[in-house]
């Protein structure tokens, strides 16, 4: 869901960068002030650029793969964790990788950083005490991915790339299925798996419900 | 560092060298999204040349070369986070 350079244009670009810059700070922020683990979020972050590329094949002659944000929020208990990891992996990407543009770095931060993670970990934390952790890992992901996905549509039919009712539907039917198969699937097995083999590494309130 | 971590990092890292093998090449959601419309037709910008265009090291041909821009990209983000959340942590 990497927006490339040249599908936004500058003055529209400029506007997501800013708000994207409002809520790095304040995940900068929980980084020093609240989350001093630093070999798990260093592991995490290197996880999630690792595993960004692996493209799982969907219908249609489409691929998609897990973004993260939501997974980091869930295993280090912060949506800002979402923001902070996602945009250390997306910085990396558009400058190394010419995967996501520069110019566009702040559109792409705010809809797999911020709105994945917002929306995923409070879907999560809504749905835990009655799906358990997999069933609201696995649907929390989801619409974080749905959600971000919706917001790329909308970004670029304000930019005029896409036309909006369009874009919405193949963006959001897309990106139903890779939340399933990639986004929802893999974040459930990943939250699962560490809660089940070192709980004791995550935050206190992250594995005290289990 | 602790062991667990060693072993978490051997799977970020086994990961890191499969996906360029295991990885479909089918276009992304928002690629095959932007196929669609002429109004995204030749609007992609390439702005400067990055270092490893496509997951691959330039003039390296074959899957060697994406394994190891795969490897070097692993490592650059957890050298990168490692850093910033250990000065970030130390000034908080």
């Amino acid at each position: 869901m990497h927006i490339p350079d040249g599908f936004i244009p500058l003055h529209q670009a400029v506007i997501y960068a800013i708000i994207a810059i409002v809520f790095i700070a304040r995940s900068i922020r929980w980084a020093r002030e609240e989350f001093h683990e630093v070999p798990l979020l260093a592991t995490l972050a290197a996880g999630i650029f690792a595993i960004q590329a692996l493209n799982i094949p969907i219908p249609w002659g489409t691929s998609g793969h897990l973004t993260g944000g939501v997974l980091a929020a869930i295993l280090l208990g912060s949506p800002w964790a979402g923001v902070f990891l996602l945009t250390l992996v997306l910085v990396v990407q558009a400058l190394f990788f010419a995967d996501g543009g520069i110019t566009v770095l702040g559109a792409n931060i705010l809809n797999m950083g911020v709105i994945s993670s917002f929306a995923g970990y409070y879907a999560y934390l809504a749905l835990r005490g009655r799906m358990g952790i997999a069933g609201a890992s696995f649907f929390g992901a989801w619409l974080g991915l749905v959600l971000a996905a919706i917001a790329t549509a909308v970004e670029l039919a304000i930019a005029g790339t896409f036309p909006l009712r369009e874009g919405l539907l193949f963006m959001g039917l897309y990106h139903v299925v890779i939340g399933l198969v990639a986004e929802g699937a893999l974040t459930a097995l990943v939250v699962t798996t560490v809660l089940k083999v070192s709980p004791d590494i995550l935050p206190a309130r992250v594995r005290e419900v289990v | 560092m602790e062991r667990r971590y060693a072993i978490a990092l051997g799977i970020v890292f086994m990961l890191s060298v499969l996906a360029p093998f295991l990885a479909s090449s089918n276009p992304d959601g928002l690629e095959s999204t932007a196929e669609k419309f002429e109004s995204a037709h030749n609007k992609e910008l390439t702005l400067f040349s990055s270092p490893f265009p496509d997951y691959s090291i330039p003039g390296v041909s074959g899957a060697a070369s994406e394994v190891a821009a795969m490897v070097i990209g692993t490592m650059l983000v957890f050298v990168l986070s490692l850093g910033a959340a250990k000065a970030l942590a130390k000034a908080g």
